[in-house]
């Protein structure tokens, strides 16, 4: 879902990198006080757990294999400001240091990947979590990144130098995406359960129960 | 559980290729000697520019240009196209089908399909615009160190707490790849019996939220180190001089002058 150069118009490089900026700026504004405390340290490592975790292989049925973002299991665990921070910081790493994803395009990639796929993820577990909480994880996982790829196919579709309309691109990427996000879900699902029952005190929104 | 082949397999490219380029950072070359605030602008630039254009004369002389550099900076031309080739592979297999689908004039026909100028002049720009992106893109991966690009963003008043998010992810990106390893090998060798699809994603669940947990505590422990070693919230990073010598001045040239050609063709 990494978008490279040379895919993105350059004035759509620019809306994205103002937007992703300002969403960005807003979530530290949201931590300030936090980001000089234990916020920062804890950010960077969890970012960094989420990276190594994105190199695991699902097996799918048909002999492949498939690999998941995190997005919406770093706004559950982190809450969405600090979830979205965590998700940028990975993306800028794989973008200069790794080279997956444009330099120009790297604000679209924190918007689709770090902003929107966090904030869903994060507003759907929480809107759904009282009536089932298994199903609002999947659902996190799965119209998070949905969503994410529907904002790409968005940001590719009206590049004019992208020759296919915005109606494949569209097309392409969510149903490309919709099937893929059902592996996003269950692995969402899957990790966070884990974690709610065995260090719910990990979890903001939990916390908001317990306290 | 997640298979275990696959991912060691896809952890060992991203070390290979990490280590690949940093062994090119620390080589005697051009680029390694240009300052990194000036390359890493220099090569943004580049980029917009390429994305800019719809010149293939110009997106051909860029693709040139970034591979004079490789071969100044002493980077090897074969690990630089393994690494990267496949991005424009892909754009290719991408504009392919419209050298059918692009109205125009028709130049011949391919099993009853007629392939068309326009078509033909889009693939190739296309395809041309994404080589000639990744091309620079790479430029920067293999003649800076990350240390130095990291302390780059800092100078170009990128707000701290991200630099120092940056920092961390880098700094503790391998040790925590080296204990999911651990853990995924550990686990490989409990499990006797064939498992079905669906216990494999179970164990896999399971396997991912233990170690989120992990690497939560870690970032905890990881504070607290940081905290009695008198971290009071922000980075204290040694100050560097990147001066801009003779190399950068003619990396500046070089790059007016791609600036200056973009320029002329849009007149």
């Amino acid at each position: 879902m990494h978008i490279p150069d040379g895919f993105l118009d350059p004035w759509i490089c620019a809306v994205m990198y103002i937007i992703s900026a300002a969403v960005i700026g807003y979530s530290a504004r949201k931590l300030k006080g936090k980001l000089e405390g234990p916020q920062v340290p804890l950010i960077g490592i969890v970012a960094a757990g989420i990276f190594a975790a994105q190199m695991l292989n699902w097996p799918i049925p048909g002999g492949t294999s498939a690999h998941f973002v995190g997005g919406a299991i770093a706004g559950i665990l982190m809450g969405p400001y600090a979830g979205c921070l965590a998700m940028a910081s990975v993306l800028t790493i794989q973008c200069l240091v790794f080279g997956d994803g444009g330099i120009t395009a790297l604000g679209a990639n924190i918007f689709n990947m770090a902003i929107v796929d966090v904030f869903v993820g994060y507003w759907i577990f929480k809107a759904l979590r009282e009536r089932n909480r298994d199903v609002s994880l999947f659902l996190a996982g799965w119209i998070g990144i949905w969503l994410g790829a529907i904002a790409a196919g968005i940001e590719i579709g009206v590049s004019s130098i992208f020759a296919y309309g915005l109606t494949t691109t569209v097309s392409v990427m969510g149903i490309w995406h919709g099937v893929l996000g059902i592996v996003e879900g269950i692995i969402t699902m899957l990790a966070v359960r884990f974690v709610l029952v065995r260090r719910p005190d990990l979890v903001p929104v939990q916390k908001e129960v317990m306290a | 559980m997640v298979e275990l082949a696959g991912t060691i397999k896809v952890i060992s490219k991203l070390l290979r290729d990490f280590l690949v380029a940093e062994e090119y950072a620390y080589k005697e070359g051009f680029l390694q000697g240009v300052n990194q605030r000036v390359k890493l602008i220099g090569i943004f630039l580049l980029i917009v520019l390429a994305i800019s254009t719809q010149n293939i004369f110009f997106l051909l002389l860029l693709l040139l240009f970034s591979l004079a550099m490789v071969l100044l900076s002493n980077v090897s031309l074969k690990m630089y196209f393994l690494r990267f080739g496949f991005i424009p592979m892909f754009a290719f297999v991408i504009a392919l089908p419209w050298i059918f689908l692009m109205p125009g004039q028709p130049v011949f026909s391919f099993v009853g399909l007629n392939v068309t100028l326009p078509g033909v002049m889009y693939a190739t720009t296309f395809t041309l615009r994404v080589t000639a992106c990744v091309s620079c893109i790479s430029l920067l991966l293999f003649t800076t160190r990350v240390s130095d690009l990291l302390h780059t963003l800092r100078s170009l008043k990128i707000p701290g707490p991200m630099v120092d998010m940056l920092v961390l992810v880098y700094r503790y990106l391998f040790s925590i790849l080296s204990e999911l390893h651990r853990m995924l090998l550990g686990r490989e060798c409990r499990v006797v019996s064939k498992q079905r699809l669906r216990d494999k994603w179970s164990d896999g669940g399971k396997v991912v939220g233990n170690f989120l947990s992990r690497t939560f505590s870690r970032g905890e422990n990881v504070y607290k180190a940081m905290r009695a070693r008198g971290y009071d919230g922000t980075f204290k990073a040694y100050p560097r001089e990147y001066k801009i010598g003779v190399k950068s001045i003619v990396f500046m040239v070089l790059v007016g002058a791609m600036v200056g050609i973009w320029l002329v063709t849009k007149l």
